[in-house]
């Protein structure tokens, strides 16, 4: 990922002051944890500042099944949610735990805008909650329906 | 998606003349038609202007398999790839045919840089190349090797 300068650090921090949000700093240099509550759980946000990138992570966002048939039922519909998602997009972890992530060029301090740090925090925060229930119930029942998988109940006709 | 102004559709083939690559425009405003012959295969790019963000796509990058043997392998493959590609994500569309893209804001013309517009090409080039042919294989040939799924991947020979 290559070192990242203090300026870079201090302009993240000076984004998280304008957003509102307090935030510790992790282990590495340029890496923040912060969170936030969504309609229906608390969420742990991992933030990495590179020297080239700029990275938002929910990890895990959801466990991954242990049941391979579960398992090939939720990467199935994850990918079709990237199909979805702008920016953002769900990966798999070693563990095969469900990760959302955005990431962004972060060339130089200049280039790197707060309004692109805003969108970042928003996105991840908006693909939470629109695909949090429906990606958990994938990851734990078997047969949980997927609105992207399951094809659509076939309509009633009244002619 | 939003409306796409002209000053937009300007500064995007504006940037394909720089980079000294041809385009077609495509139906609807803000679409444009390329692609480029990369180490093992030829690829189409469409390109996608909205009000907010820019996007570069291969569709499909790998038609989708039909075995479920395959498709397991290929999906946790492709999602575990999503994790270390940067910018890049792999999809499915919804004829389970697997789709590459670069997306990246681009609220204003003065916002998106040439630099960008460059490096997005340049990454979707570069993933073409890196990451094609594995794909493919895992697309159409059962156990045709994984890094992230074949055990031992993760032995440490140190």
């Amino acid at each position: 990922m290559g070192e990242v300068t203090q300026d870079r650090i201090d302009l993240i921090e000076s984004y998280f002051a304008k957003y509102g949000w307090t935030y510790s700093r992790g282990t590495d240099p340029g890496t923040w944890n912060t969170g936030f509550r969504g309609n229906v759980t608390n969420f742990n946000m991992f933030v990495r500042a590179t020297d080239y990138w700029m990275l938002f992570v929910v990890n895990p966002f959801a466990n991954g099944p242990k049941d391979p048939a579960m398992a090939a039922r939720l990467h199935a519909h994850i990918l079709r949610c990237n199909d979805e998602m702008y920016v953002a997009k769900f990966c798999l972890n070693k563990d095969n735990n469900v990760i959302l992530t955005v990431d962004m060029p972060f060339k130089t301090i200049d280039t790197f805008q707060y309004e692109e740090f805003e969108e970042g925090i928003n996105l991840i925060c908006d693909n939470c909650d629109r695909y949090y229930l429906e990606v958990l119930r994938l990851a734990n029942e078997a047969g949980a329906p997927s609105r992207l998988l399951d094809p659509p109940p076939s309509g009633v006709d009244i002619t | 998606m939003g409306e796409v102004d002209a000053a937009k559709c300007e500064m995007v083939e504006r940037y394909f003349t720089q980079y000294g690559w041809k385009f077609n425009r495509g139906d609807e405003m803000g679409t444009w038609h390329t692609g480029f012959r990369g180490e093992v295969a030829s690829f189409n790019i469409f390109v996608r202007v909205t009000e907010w963000w820019i996007y570069f796509i291969i569709n499909p990058f790998v038609v989708g398999p039909k075995n479920d043997e395959l498709k397991m392998r290929l999906y946790t493959h492709i999602l575990r790839l999503n994790q270390d590609i940067n910018v890049a994500k792999m999809c499915l569309d919804r004829d389970f045919d697997v789709v590459l893209t670069v997306e990246l804001p681009c609220d204003t013309p003065e916002s998106f840089q040439y630099s960008e517009f460059e490096d997005a090409i340049n990454l979707l080039c570069h993933y073409c190349d890196t990451y094609y042919l594995e794909i493919l294989k895992l697309a159409t040939e059962a156990g045709a090797p994984s890094k992230y799924l074949d055990t031992g991947s993760d032995v440490d020979l140190s």
